[in-house]
């Protein structure tokens, strides 16, 4: 009966390290798989530019004096 | 009371009974054994082996995808450049009147002459101009998604112009051309002047100050 008892508790440990090992090594690589698209969110080289002037300024200025 | 003849049927079949009892207790024991060895093995496999596979994978995978992602938004960005290079060059023949109104050095000369010909043109000659190149803070949430450095300095003018002239002359200087940003104006009467003549009119004996930021940027 003790040698059951041992067995169960034995593989109720097997069963709780293998799932724990599993979703590290999944949450590891998912994080791993995003990082880079992340980094590359924050990054001001590649952000966009909006390539219409503001002429209205610019008539805006115009209209004003200049000594 | 059991009959003779049962108990020695119980007393032979007994031990057999408890030996197959053993039998199948030691099998679960040696099945859940070897079940729980197996997930043992495959964890210590999954640390050693597939943890470092599967993350280099993933590494690459995701570095792959960034620099798709990258290139798209290069392409999109260089496109807009391209766009941007075109509409500047529509009006490029009116790049002076952005120069003229925030300039790409600080330009003292220029100021001083635009406020000395606004001054006379309202009629006074100013007696005193400061230029203080402390710059005033800009609000930095103003200033975050500027990709200009805009600079500023203060200018401080004193005159003793009589207040009609003098608000003329804000008029001018708000109507002006360059980016400057009125501070403050202050006036104030010319009390020792006042006693010692008396038949001068208050608004000659007024002391007018004007304060004002000044802009340009660095390229």
């Amino acid at each position: 009966m003790t040698k059951l008892k041992f067995s169960k508790y034995f593989l109720t440990i097997a069963v709780i390290t293998f799932l724990s090992i599993l979703i590290y090594i999944i949450q590891t690589s998912y994080s791993n798989l995003m990082k880079d698209t992340l980094q590359l969110q924050s990054d001001f080289t590649v952000k966009n530019i909006d390539p219409n002037l503001d002429t209205d300024t610019l008539q805006l200025i115009e209209e004003k004096t200049l000594y | 009371m059991p009959s003779p003849k049962n108990n020695i049927f119980y007393s032979t079949t007994k031990p057999l009974f408890e030996y197959l009892d053993k039998q199948k207790d030691n099998q679960k024991f040696i099945k859940s054994i070897e079940v729980s060895a197996t997930l043992f093995f495959i964890s210590f496999f999954l640390i050693f082996a597939i943890r470092p596979t599967f993350l280099t994978i993933s590494s690459l995978l995701g570095e792959i995808k960034a620099k798709e992602a990258s290139t798209k938004l290069m392409k999109a960005k260089i496109n807009n450049l391209i766009q941007a290079q075109d509409n500047f060059a529509q009006v490029q023949e009116n790049y002076s009147v952005v120069q003229s109104s925030l300039p790409d050095r600080p330009s003292f000369s220029m100021l001083a002459n635009q406020v000395q010909s606004s001054a006379i043109e309202s009629g006074f000659e100013i007696s005193k101009i400061d230029f203080s190149l402390t710059p005033k803070e800009i609000d930095p949430k103003q200033n975050k998604n500027s990709v200009l450095a805009a600079k500023n300095y203060t200018i401080n003018l004193l005159s003793p112009a009589p207040f009609s002239q003098f608000t003329d002359f804000v008029n001018l200087i708000s109507n002006n051309r360059r980016l400057i940003d009125i501070e403050s104006l202050s006036f104030a009467t010319k009390e020792a002047q006042q006693s010692s003549d008396p038949e001068a009119t208050p608004s000659s004996n007024l002391n007018s100050n004007f304060s004002a930021s000044v802009y340009y940027w660095l390229p």
